[in-house]
């Protein structure tokens, strides 16, 4: 086994390439021993997709390994060459991206299918989450933070499924050539549900998240593809969703708030409220 | 590491003239040394050019490429063009008996890069960058934002990120075997070296990255050579009269009185720090008066080549020679009138 060199990673975690006898493999190596649980849950529901949901078309990384390593546990994946869902956004053009829409629709369904008997009350976990958020956000959110709580008092209990947890385009990757979407970077995550992962990827088309890793895309042809899939996408979407879509997108970014910079706290004070007003006028009409 | 530079074509992008490595750069150095000169990691020793026999019985080449890149390089003599440059490597790392990782590099372009050998790479650079390049002659790198190569493409626009002409390959025997296989299937003449490396990076599940390079000058046509050799100017400057204002050796105002002329002087110091020019002065003030001016010159912050002294106070004719090589006019001359602030008007009319 011959090491590489490391990769561009989000999570904190190390990700590097390394060769053997077989092949190159990626390595994600947990960031601290306090974590190692964390990324032993994500690999577990990697494994899972594999083994229960993925086909042809929509597929992730095979785990070949796992260990630990000076304390840190370690799993290694088969090396996957695409690019990233904003990557192949911004590069293809118009017509390329009704078919990447209605791939995402599928992505959605795909991780949706799996359900279980556990019934999930959404407002209840949405509370809990918002006591815990209480404590780790500056005050200039306490108001808003009590907004959600109120509002979200309407969620429905709904059962379990499956779902990516960190289902941002970012971790979508397609190989051009093959024509296969693999989804990498599982999460878990406080509502175990896919309606998780559909305010997930609304975070990118909606809100131009991508443009905190992605600075160099330029914004217009960006905002241009994104609108034109916002478009096509939320008419398809599920209906039941919808209605409950503001709080969703609200929790996300209160939960990003932790680990940012405050230079970044205006936009996501100003993308949080403009969600909220939503359910403002949706009480008003 | 070796580094093949293949110069076995039929250089059929430059009519008429010599083939296109053997020539003569404005500063004097062969096209072939300028084009490694800005690859950074590879001993001399390791430098391996491959060229026909035919050239070497015509010009003599190859003592003048050790006299001019270095006695240590090592060359390989073909007797025949070969159809493409994948052909000429196959051919050189067969001949060569190379058995360790190796760049090839092209001999019709320049650019700068530190060779580092822990994975396969391809040089590029980046359209936006360049105004002067033929977009249409170019092969296209699609790559992700971890920098490994998706797709090459030859003459078709998939990204703006364009192969320069730069490959580091880890293993020879992977080079040998995959151009093998494809010199089978397609015409060897359109084996470009981007088909080998997509085949390996599709087929062979090889990974190559994207390594970006800087300065990058094309010189793939007689047209691309020409039009960066009419970037260079040797300028001969008089002095008085033009960068200071008139004045005699014996009478008033006199030489060490006078007065500079700005306007002219700051355009001759935006020339004298471009790369592309090289300044000499002529005049006819005698060499007693060289202190003065170089401490002038110095105190002016002017660079400048050399200071010819003691010329005739009379019409001063240059006369050079031209090819085929060169283009056409390769001297012109400016008359300005005495004391002008003009100058910048002048060489741009």
């Amino acid at each position: 086994m011959k090491f590489i060199k490391d990769l561009i990673g989000h999570s904190g975690c190390r990700i590097s390439l390394y060769s053997s006898e077989k092949g190159y493999f990626i390595r994600k190596i947990s960031k601290s021993i306090e974590y190692n649980p964390r990324l032993k849950k994500q690999m577990l529901k990697q494994i899972f997709f594999a083994d229960n949901l993925q086909n042809e078309k929509i597929r992730t990384p095979k785990i070949i390994n796992q260990g630990y390593s000076k304390g840190l546990f370690f799993f290694d994946m088969e090396f996957i060459k695409g690019l990233t869902l904003i990557e192949y956004i911004f590069k293809t053009n118009l017509s390329e991206l009704k078919k990447i829409t209605g791939d995402l629709l599928e992505i959605i369904s795909l991780t949706g299918s799996k359900s279980y008997d556990e019934t999930l009350d959404l407002s209840k976990k949405f509370s809990e989450k918002i006591t815990e958020l209480k404590k780790q956000v500056p005050e200039r959110f306490y108001d808003l933070l009590e907004v959600l709580k109120k509002e979200s008092k309407v969620l429905p209990k709904k059962n379990k499924t499956f779902c990516h947890g960190d289902l941002v385009l970012e971790n979508i990757i397609y190989d051009p050539i093959e024509e296969v979407y693999y989804l990498i970077d599982f999460q878990d995550v406080f509502i175990e549900h896919y309606w998780m992962d559909i305010s997930l990827i609304f975070q990118d088309i909606d809100e131009a998240w991508y443009m905190f890793k992605h600075p160099e895309l330029d914004p217009k042809i960006m905002k241009i593809k994104m609108d034109y899939i916002k478009n096509l996408i939320f008419d398809k979407i599920e209906k039941n969703y919808i209605p409950y879509h503001p709080l969703f997108i609200s929790m996300k970014f209160f939960r990003i708030i932790p680990y940012t910079l405050e230079k970044d706290h205006e936009y996501l004070e100003i993308v949080i409220s403009k969600n909220l007003s939503k359910l403002s006028k949706d009480h008003a009409n | 590491m070796k580094m093949i530079v293949p110069c076995a074509g039929k250089s059929a992008k430059f009519p008429n003239m010599r083939p296109n490595y053997m020539l003569t750069h404005p500063d004097g150095n062969l096209m072939v040394k300028k084009a490694i000169e800005g690859i950074k990691g590879i001993e001399k020793k390791d430098i391996i050019i491959t060229l026909l026999k035919e050239h070497e019985e015509k010009y003599n080449i190859v003592k003048g490429l050790k006299e001019n890149i270095g006695q240590e390089i090592q060359i390989i003599l073909l007797d025949e063009p070969t159809k493409s440059q994948s052909e000429a490597v196959y051919k050189t790392i067969k001949k060569a008996n190379i058995n360790e990782e190796f760049f090839v590099k092209d001999s019709d372009n320049t650019f700068f890069i530190e060779i580092s050998g822990e994975y396969s790479f391809v040089c590029y650079s980046d359209l936006v960058e360049y105004s002067e390049i033929n977009p249409a002659d170019k092969s296209y790198i699609l790559m992700n934002n971890q920098g490994f190569i998706l797709q090459m493409i030859e003459k078709k626009i998939i990204s703006q990120t364009f192969n320069v002409g730069g490959y580091f390959f880890k293993d020879p025997k992977k080079f040998i075997k995959t151009y093998e296989k494809l010199s089978k299937k397609v015409d060897e003449k359109d084996l470009y070296i981007s088909y080998i490396i997509e085949d390996m990076i599709i087929n062979e599940n090889e990974i190559f990255m994207g390594k970006k390079v800087s300065d990058y000058h094309d010189w793939g046509t007689a047209e691309d050579w020409f039009k960066y050799r009419k970037k260079f100017k040797t300028y001969f400057f008089d002095i008085d009269g033009i960068f200071f204002k008139n004045a005699a050796q014996f009478h008033n105002p006199l030489w060490i009185n006078t007065t500079i002329n700005i306007k002219n002087v700051n355009k001759l110091i935006e020339l004298s720090t471009s790369p592309y020019n090289q300044i000499f002065f002529i005049t006819s003030r005698p060499e007693s008066y060289r202190k003065l001016l170089e401490k002038e010159f110095k105190k002016l912050g002017i660079k400048y080549s050399e200071l010819i002294m003691g010329c005739l106070h009379a019409k001063r004719i240059i006369v050079n020679d031209f090819s085929n090589t060169t283009g056409f006019p390769t001297c012109e001359a400016i008359n300005i009138p005495r004391d002008s602030e003009d100058l910048d008007k002048y060489l741009n009319s």
